[in-house]
């Protein structure tokens, strides 16, 4: 896999262009931005880490970018959103329900709830080949057992008519990788696909990604609060707080030299099996409230290097600290932070 | 080794379920724990760690009889537990009390919190109203909350404060072991820290005895003092943790280890990754020989057939493997050795 992509690829290479994406949800207290500028692009082949904590926006982007946001309770606007040149602002819902499957993949991290319990497994992987590829009953039946055989479940043509009740949470999320797969999309976008999953089913699941992808060359955006899963299967990383990306970066230069204190904060929180380790460290307080966003940076409150300049006006703009590295911190050129080794 | 007396001492602890097979076949008994033994010595932390389904949830509840164990025994400071009629097992949970994953269920939504915490001590403790209130006030402050939050009830909190007090909960009658299970897989990284470091504060001031179950390995090698691994209803390997982390003699630690991801690319490229091929054998279908060679890469004729014994591994603790008894003859060892002939021991 390679990881030298730089961050703003030509055209030609690009799969994904996001320019500006906002998203607000309408709250009691009327409308409030989750999801506040977000812009980046994806290469062809390349794996896209978001990592940040919970509420941090970073599953709504991909979900609005799929177009899976609930229409009535979301405002969903973007600058720029185009998939491989085709503008997907300009689709109505049904043109996006055709996006979705043959162009844009999703893995969620609750197999359970994604199946419907209630249809066969192999149903549920051949109703898209027949919705989407248009394939005939047996045709489709057949597809569906190679990608089940794909996958890695054991006696695909017996699990084909057995219900997600049958399989174990493992079986069930190689089920969702082959739903996934089914049409080879362009994009998968997996939000934490393997969070559910016992450690050994997630090296499983993780190795099975990685070959997929080296097999079709496609484009993998994995969402995750786990940086030991980022340091195993990305090539770049966004860091999101507070509906903002914060920092971005090549993986190797984001873990040895992060350019934002929140980064370095989620660096020294994880504990590290590898090593002893005295006191766990933690960022202090919680991340804002929807709708009641602080002034100036919005980590200020919880960071441990701010400086009066933080604290006030608007948030910080992201800046470029490198050829393929950019911050949301005002005193990056003073700071010293420290990454992992 | 620690010289005095097991505060908890588990014995050949059985466990066995009957779930009701299909109809008019014969019904199938599981032993989801079978045969476990361990100690818990006053003030140490014991991790108890393993795939979902190895039987760590229920042997934290068949020591606390919230499942009836069919076999074994369970000595907490000397008295026997199993067999204790229901009143007298009530009284001893005073000294021996549970945390679980999701605070969202284990509190009663429809109860103040102070009814909550001072139920506990209501059972017993023999204190008035006004000294129960006082109590819960200093409890939800040794946890680290107001004590007013008392007067609150369970949905105005967040998932960390909901941790915090069910541990106020469990520590209201001073009991001398917490067994905690799963209790900070449910939250975000800095709320984890949070509470672990309470934890922590805790078995310090309080002289807390805890027994760990959880499938964080890194959490797990933070807290504990020793580890105990287990596999499809078995103790294969335990030890002192960093012996057990740094040099695991069982294949199948040396698996489970090898699959946690490490917040650093550049270690991560570099380790050797070793992928368990499919999921846990079913515990109603234990294979024969050792359980675990149907997975396992160093797996010799032997493992098919007989069932290993424990022995000790060199540094601390025991190792349940046909390779330190026959075969390669590791006698205690690093299974690493037969990977990297100079990896390093723990002495």
């Amino acid at each position: 896999m390679t990881r030298t992509l730089p961050l703003d690829r030509p055209a030609a290479t690009t799969t994904l262009e996001v320019e500006d994406l906002v998203v607000e949800v309408l709250t009691e207290n009327g409308w409030a931005t989750v999801v506040d500028g977000v812009s980046f692009s994806l290469g062809r082949g390349e794996t896209l880490g978001i990592v940040g904590e919970s509420g941090s926006g970073k599953s709504v982007t991909c979900l609005a970018i799929a177009g899976l946001m609930p229409p009535r309770q979301t405002r969903v606007r973007a600058g720029t959103l185009r998939l491989l040149g085709q503008d997907l602002t300009a689709l109505d819902q049904r043109q996006m329900a055709d996006i979705r499957g043959p162009r844009i993949a999703m893995i969620f991290q609750e197999p359970m709830s994604s199946l419907n319990p209630a249809f066969t497994v192999g149903d549920q992987i051949a109703e898209v080949l027949r919705r989407h590829e248009g394939l005939s009953r047996k045709a489709s039946k057949a597809r569906a057992i190679e990608l089940l055989d794909r996958v890695g479940v054991p006696n695909p043509a017996r699990r084909f008519g057995q219900y997600p009740f049958e399989f174990s949470g493992g079986m069930r999320q190689r089920v969702m990788i082959a739903i996934a797969l089914a049409c080879t999309p362009d994009i998968i976008i997996a939000d934490e696909p393997t969070t559910a999953l016992d450690v050994t089913v997630q090296a499983q699941i993780l190795e099975l990604l990685r070959a997929i992808q080296r097999e079709h060359g496609m484009s993998v955006i994995f969402i995750t609060h786990d940086l030991g899963v980022v340091a195993d299967v990305c090539d770049r990383v966004l860091v999101m707080y507070a509906g903002q990306i914060v920092e971005g970066a090549l993986l190797d230069e984001l873990f040895e030299d992060p350019q934002h204190p929140y980064m370095e904060g989620l660096l020294m929180a994880m504990p590290r099996m590898d090593q002893v380790s005295e006191a766990l460290v933690s960022i202090p307080g919680h991340p804002p409230q929807v709708g009641a966003m602080p002034a100036g940076c919005r980590f200020h409150p919880r960071c441990s290097y701010t400086r009066e300049q933080c604290t006030h006006g608007d948030a910080p703009a992201l800046e470029q600290v490198g050829p393929t590295h950019t911050t949301r911190c005002l005193r990056h050129p003073e700071l010293t932070l420290r990454g992992t080794t | 080794m620690i010289e005095t007396e097991p505060l908890l001492d588990v014995r050949d602890l059985q466990v066995t379920f009957s779930p009701r097979k299909k109809m008019f076949r014969e019904r199938v008994s599981l032993r989801a724990v079978d045969g476990v033994s361990f100690q818990l010595y006053p003030g140490e932390t014991v991790g108890l760690v393993g795939e979902s389904g190895c039987g760590k949830s229920t042997t934290a509840r068949g020591l606390m009889r919230l499942v009836e164990p069919s076999g074994g025994s369970v000595t907490l400071a000397g008295r026997e537990l199993l067999g204790l009629p229901a009143n007298k097992m009530r009284k001893a949970r005073k000294d021996i009390q549970m945390v679980f994953q999701d605070p969202y269920s284990s509190l009663d939504p429809s109860m103040l919190v102070l009814d909550s915490i001072a139920e506990p001590i209501d059972v017993h403790l023999d204190l008035d109203r006004a000294q129960t209130v006082e109590r819960v006030g200093a409890l939800l402050q040794r946890v680290g909350l107001p004590a007013e939050y008392m007067y609150r009830y369970p949905h105005e909190f967040s998932g960390g404060q909901r941790q915090r007090i069910t541990i106020a909960r469990a520590i209201a009658a001073d009991p001398k072991i917490l067994v905690l299970d799963e209790a900070v897989s449910a939250l975000d990284v800095s709320t984890q820290n949070q509470v672990i470091g309470l934890l922590e504060d805790l078995s310090r001031d309080a002289d807390l005895t805890y027994l760990f179950i959880a499938h964080d390995l890194s959490v797990v090698r933070h807290i504990s003092d020793r580890v105990a691994v287990m596999y499809l209803g078995q103790i294969v390997e335990h030890g002192d943790v960093d012996r057990v982390f740094d040099a695991p003699a069982h294949p199948y630690t040396e698996a489970l280890l090898s699959a946690v991801p490490l917040p650093s690319p550049k270690v991560q490229r570099s380790r050797e990754r070793i992928v368990l091929a499919g999921d846990p054998p079913d515990p109603s279908k234990v294979p024969p020989g050792c359980r675990f060679h149907t997975r396992c890469k160093y797996a010799m004729d032997v493992c098919r057939t007989v069932v290993p014994l424990p022995t000790p591994t060199i540094g601390s603790g025991e190792v349940t493997c046909h390779l330190h008894t026959s075969g390669p003859q590791l006698a205690g060892a690093s299974v690493r050795e037969l990977t990297t002939p100079h990896a390093a021991v723990v002495g």
